[in-house]
């Protein structure tokens, strides 16, 4: 079954069947392996991507139910002459990333939260990655990069 | 302050920008044709022998093109530990088994076209069993007439098989009875640690391929390249030079990646089918095939003066090393090494214990390595000496932890399951650490105020700790550097960054001995074939061994520097200064780098600029902690929750103070998880029940206290830029100080991990508080 | 990576489509909304259905809106739309507050209100403030409509009463009287709302112009084989003025009533204490939106 879709802009025609998860589209008919898989159950957030500007973990979501949507995945995040995106170069410069295998999957989350707030409050951050697991860096210096991204004091 | 020139500072991860846009840099990234797809057909049993096993079915399956079993797999005994040869760790396992020893022990791997088929076929495979008792926990093990684990008469390295033990360790200063005897107090703890995983996010998974050449390539997600490749050759049998261990960037690995798990198998069937091969765990067998925490059981017996003296201490082990054998004997013996000699006034000391096996999960290495189980009921004791003598903890440690220029007996006693090294501790700011740490903490001030009584109540603790700096008089690290025609260099080592930020960290010490900017250094780690030796990532071993070797390759190219600049200005090497990518004579004539090696590349003397250079220690200087935590319990629910976090670390001279912070603040919250939540559960027949992330819980954001990291300013004479090692020692904070944050909330000291609020809850239910 | 088995795939695109789908397929279709659990199950081998009818297609299935007597929620109304909708924050604060702790952000997004309730696990976020607010669930199914309340479709573990080839289409939730006021409160042991429930408890209570007690609803998760009324807490409530006494003396009650087990994430004593806890908790809560009379 064929499965239309926009991803990074652009648009995409794969075959999918309906065991497909959307995870599986990217990384094995699209090579789009920026976007990791962690738990396979939606625990740790590895697989997020944007859904319609929506973060969702794309290994629960079955590929046909994004049918038609616009998807995002890290790869789409830096602009085409390969500049990084804020919250990709606060990562950089925050020490936010050790290593990297969890990262694509909070940097998709926070792009969205970013876009929805763009001055969102620590405990807001806190609660928007609550679904994204780090095992390498205690999630001090991922908020510090939001901080800095959307340019709030960082607390330390 | 020196004048270092990026040594200190915050230069950014040499590896930020392929991570942070997706860059195809991990080992499940590579996409190979034609591929073979690994599955594992897992025990189902704690122990069984395999009567018989039929494959026929599976191998008629269209699309399976090899199955794997120990009908027609070699033999030979090994062990599955990287580590330094010959290992410390018994040869007791083979690839595959006829017996197994853990449910989720090899039993066969099916390699076919697609992971569905190959998976499909493990369940064709037909597999008579014998039951055998399993042993299924520490008190098992040792029982009168227990099961024996290991009867096989070909394994080697067994201190006991008969008794199940894997490794025995004891070291004995002064007369610990003698000492209890002298002192005003005695105080005693058994404490019990669990079962905990790893977890890095991406599980193991490693892919394999013959070269253009025939020679076997694995690209694997390992910390340990050269150990794989080694253990591999040793396993199948052929010559190390036929085999290529390639490893990319790791997803974590926490020492679960010092572990051989997956190569020797894909080896075989690239070898068997020439086809490329990948086998990646599911998160199930991340947890339940792979390597565990090794849980441990630790009597210690602490003596003081009423002056509060620690005068006499006794430490005695018992670890559940599982299945089979591996770092059994080593993460015994830091419970004690990199515990005990905190507490060198002591002059009684006496270090036991065993490492038995069980028909449970295995043990591996796993950051903080045993220390973290010994300084759990150490740090409650002290803790209770000094609540006991009324006098503040804090006071306690300073006047018994150990200081620079001294030593501790154990040194020399203990080492890494043999003798160790005598050592005269070169820099310890464990004093600076108290001092900064209680300062930010307020712990004079937090201290003093009146005892919460309602229904959630404030606590603070306490604890210190040490970890060391690689294994001395064992561990190796070597580096090359080659310089080219624009100045720039090649640093290759064998050392492992699994994210740490190694690479990072080897390429300012390169840069700051040749005065390059960090752009002009190009890393490379880790390719057998590519970069010297090393043993690898694992025992805080990275910045102050491989360091060390890369500034002495380092030094070496700048003298040849130095020498073809020498000769460019007419002036003597000696005299010359180097820095700002430039060769300087006292007269002020110069020449660029970029200069220097054209003259060296093309025009006169003509000669690659190029060094390697290696690096055994002589000792571990330890990186030294002080752990501050408050906690509230809430004590209708058993809820703990953490208020604040502080950690003052002497790690000498901070290579990159922001990612030294990094590697302490994640073993904090690693240490976190441990103390509070991690725990791999076990039914009755040894079979783990929270085999995934839903069931078993890591610390998320809404879960760690705000975690506020002090670096204490510290300069090591033996290290490289006076560095040491900073990677494990945070993890082991968390538990003692914890539960003696417990302690001052409620007055109970719980001795068995994690204090989930069941287990408090019960505790508290039992010491009659409602 | 990990893939579903092979099964029959289907995206009809009006509601008796689907029905008839599923009524032709048998006993083990399998509806697909959000799929955060479906998809899971049919990973690990728990559920592998022969059909899955993806109900993607079919308009109108989801939103919130003012309804006759009511509020009405389309059964694929994502659990994030819940919890921002204003509506549902000011008639039914119990749900809202379930909504917020339903497991991550980003799987918040996928999850519909109706997958939550024909999921029926034991552990529901979402069954306990419904059914304190005594919402019902209409269900199409080639047979014709039916209405049902929430609380009688719970039949066991994972069981409704619905049968395979029926669909909730959406839920009803009626409007509250003056001085009503309800609250949700769980337990997990990862904080925020990112992890299944030890307990969960919602409350609801209904004022009179004294300030006694005239109507009381309370119904607990993961204590019981499937979502649970307490109807002794409640009877302990009915009449009474509020008190640190009284909701007391409901905790007991509701402590005494629930039927835990013991399992992974806690022991059934340990539950029944956090029952106490929470009931008492989320009474208190309650009883300040009736006072506060926020809802209207």
């Amino acid at each position: 079954m064929n499965l239309s879709l926009t991803v990074n802009g652009a648009a995409v025609t794969v075959e999918a069947d309906g065991a497909d998860t959307l995870l599986m589209v990217l990384r094995d008919r699209l090579r789009l392996t920026g976007t990791k898989e962690g738990c396979t159950e939606g625990e740790c957030g590895a697989c997020t991507v944007l859904v319609d500007g929506v973060p969702v973990d794309s290994c629960i979501l079955a590929a046909h139910s994004a049918a038609g949507s616009e998807v995002q995945t890290v790869e789409g995040l830096a602009d085409r002459g390969g500049a990084l995106s804020p919250i990709q170069q606060a990562f950089i410069d925050n020490f936010s990333v050790q290593c990297g295998f969890c990262t694509p999957g909070f940097l998709m989350t926070l792009t969205a939260l970013i876009a929805e707030d763009p001055t969102p409050e620590e405990e807001w951050v806190k609660a928007a990655v609550s679904g994204n697991l780090c095992r390498c860096t205690g999630y001090t210096t991922i908020v510090d990069a939001v901080m800095a991204a959307t340019g709030q004091e960082v607390a330390r | 302050m020196s004048d270092f020139t990026t040594i200190g500072f915050n230069e950014r991860k040499v590896d930020g920008d392929s991570l942070v846009t997706g860059k195809p840099v991990f080992a499940g990234d590579l996409d190979l044709d034609h591929v073979l797809h690994l599955a594992l057909l897992a025990s189902p049993h704690a122990h069984a022998k395999i009567v018989s096993i039929d494959t026929s079915r599976a191998e008629a399956l269209e699309g399976v093109e090899l199955v794997l079993d120990h009908r027609n797999t070699p033999p030979t005994r090994y062990t599955t530990a990287g580590q330094g040869y010959p290992e410390p760790s018994p040869y007791d396992a083979r690839m595959f088994d006829t017996t197994v020893r853990f449910v989720g022990d090899r039993v066969a791997v099916v390699a076919a076209d697609t992971l569905e088929i190959a998976r499909e076929a493990c369940g064709l495979i037909d597999v008579e069993w014998e039951l055998l008792p399993p042993v299924l926990s520490i008190d098992d093990s040792i029982a009168e007439g227990a099961t024996i684990v290991h009867p096989e008469e070909d394994a080697s390295g067994i201190f006991d098989a008969a008794r199940n033990i894997a490794g025995a360790v004891e070291a004995v200063v002064g007369n610990v009875e003698a000492g209890f005897a002298d002192s005003d107090i005695v105080v005693e703890t058994t404490c019990e640690t669990q079962y905990a995983q790893h977890v890095p996010l991406e599980p193991h998974i490693a892919q394999s391929w013959m070269d253009e050449h025939g020679r076997l390539v694995i690209y694997t997600s390992t910390q340990v390249p050269f150990h794989a490749r080694r253990i591999v050759s040793r396993v199948l049998d052929i010559p190390v030079h036929r085999v290529r261990v390639i490893k990319p960037r790791l997803g974590g690995g926490f020492g679960v990646k010092q572990e051989i798990l997956q190569e020797d198998v894909l080896g075989l069937v690239t070898l068997r089918t020439g086809r490329p091969a990948r086998w990646e765990y599911s998160r199930k067998e991340e947890f339940v095939s792979s390597r565990t925490r090794h849980p441990m059981r630790v009597r210690v017996k602490v003596g003081a003066t009423s002056d509060g003296m620690i005068t006499a201490l006794e430490m005695d082990a018992i670890s559940n090393s599982g299945g089979y054998g591996t770092h059994g004997l080593t993460v015994l013996s830091n419970a004690g090494s990199k515990t005990l000699p905190m507490y060198n006034k002591a002059e009684h000391i006496k270090f036991s214990g065993k490492a038995v096996y069980t028909t449970m999960p295995v043990g591996g290495a796993y950051r903080g390595y045993g220390a973290t189980q010994g300084c759990f009921p150490l740090e409650t004791a002290i803790d209770e000496v000094a609540v006991r003598l009324g006098v503040d903890p804090l006071e306690l440690r300073r006047r018994n932890h150990i200081r620079t220029g001294e030593t501790s007996p154990l040194f020399e006693e203990l080492g890494e399951g043999r003798k160790g090294v005598e050592m005269t501790i070169s820099s310890c700011e464990l004093g600076k650490c108290l001092d900064s740490g209680a300062e930010l903490f307020g712990w004079e001030a937090k201290r003093s105020r009146p005892k919460d009584e309602g229904r959630v109540r404030r606590g603070i603790g306490l604890s210190i700790h040490m970890q060391g700096s690689g294994i001395p008089e064992v561990d190796m690290g070597a580096a090359s550097i080659k310089m080219n025609d624009d100045g720039s260099i090649n640093l290759h080592v064998g050392a492992t960054d699994l994210g740490t930020g190694s690479d990072t960290i080897l390429a300012q010490m390169a840069a700051e001995v040749l005065g390059l900017p960090l752009g002009k250094v190009i890393v490379l780690s880790s390719d057998t074939d590519l970069t010297p030796f090393d043993v690898g990532a694992y025992a805080s071993s990275t910045t102050y061994v491989s360091g060390t070797a890369v500034v002495r390759a380092a030094t070496d190219v700048k003298q040849q520097v130095l020498e073809v600049a020498a000769a460019m200005l007419g002036s003597p090497a000696d005299g010359l200064m180097l820095g700002d990518e430039r060769v300087t004579s006292p007269d002020g004539q110069s020449v660029t780098l970029a200069e220097i090696n054209l003259r060296s590349l093309y025009g006169a003397d003509q000669k690659q600029i190029a060094a390697t250079a290696s690096f055994v220690p002589s000792e571990s200087p330890p990186p030294f902690m002080a752990s501050f935590v408050e906690v509230e319990v809430d004590i209708v629910t058993g809820k703990v929750t953490l208020l604040d976090y502080v950690a003052a670390v002497d790690c000498g001279q901070a290579i990159n103070p922001a990612m030294a912070e990094g590697q302490v603040e994640g073993a904090l919250a690693n240490g976190i998880g441990y103390a509070l939540m991690e725990e791999m559960v076990f039914d009755g027949s040894g079979r783990v029940r929270n085999a995934d992330m839903a069931r078993y819980k890591l610390p998320g954001t809404l879960d760690l206290a705000p975690i506020k990291v002090i670096l204490v300013e510290s300069h090591d004479p033996t290290g490289p830029m006076g560095a040491k090692s900073v990677g494990e020692i945070g993890i082991n904070g968390p538990i003692p100080s914890i539960a003696n944050a417990i302690y001052d909330a409620i007055g109970i000291r719980l001795t068995e991990t994690p204090f989930s609020p069941e287990k408090v809850w019960r505790a508290m239910r039992d010491a009659g508080i409602e | 990576m990990q893939r579903l088995r092979r099964f029959e795939y289907h995206e009809p695109a009006t509601i008796d489509e689907a029905t008839g789908i599923l009524a032709a397929a048998g006993d083990d279709a399998r509806v697909l909304a959000g799929g955060t659990d479906l998809v899971i199950d049919m990973k690990t081998g728990r559920m592998r259905p022969s059909t899955v009818v993806n109900l993607k297609g079919i308009t109108g299935l989801a939103g919130i809106e003012e309804a006759e007597g009511g509020v009405r929620i389309g059964a694929l109304t994502k659990v994030t739309a819940v919890e921002a909708s204003e509506l549902v924050a000011r008639r039914c604060p119990a749900l809202n507050q379930a909504a917020a702790v339903l497991a991550s952000p980003s799987v918040r997004v996928l999850a519909t209100i109706g997958g939550n309730i024909g999921r029926a696990s034991p552990a529901s976020d979402l069954g306990p403030p419904l059914i304190v607010h005594g919402a019902t669930v209409a269900v199409e199914s080639p047979e014709g409509p039916r209405e049902d309340l929430v609380e009688d479709l719970y039949v066991g573990p994972v069981t409704t009463t619905l049968a395979s080839h029926e669909i909730i289409t959406s839920v009803f939730i009626p409007a509250t009287p003056r001085r009503f006021g309800s609250a949700h409160l769980k337990i997990g042991s990862r904080g925020g709302g990112t992890d299944i429930s030890m307990v969960g408890v919602s409350a609801a209570m209904t004022l009179d112009a004294d300030g006694s007690i005239v109507d009381a609803v309370i119904a607990l998760a993961s204590v019981a084989p499937t979502p649970m009324r307490a109807p002794d807490a409640e009877g302990a409530l009915i009449g009474e003025t509020p008190s640190e006494e009284v909701f007391a003396a409901a905790a007991t009650a509701a402590a005494g009533e629930c039927r835990p087990i013991s399992d992974l994430r806690a022991s059934a004593s340990h539950r029944v204490a956090l029952v106490r806890v929470l009931t008492t908790r989320a009474l208190s809560a309650a009883l300040e939106i009736a006072r506060n009379g926020e809802v209207s």
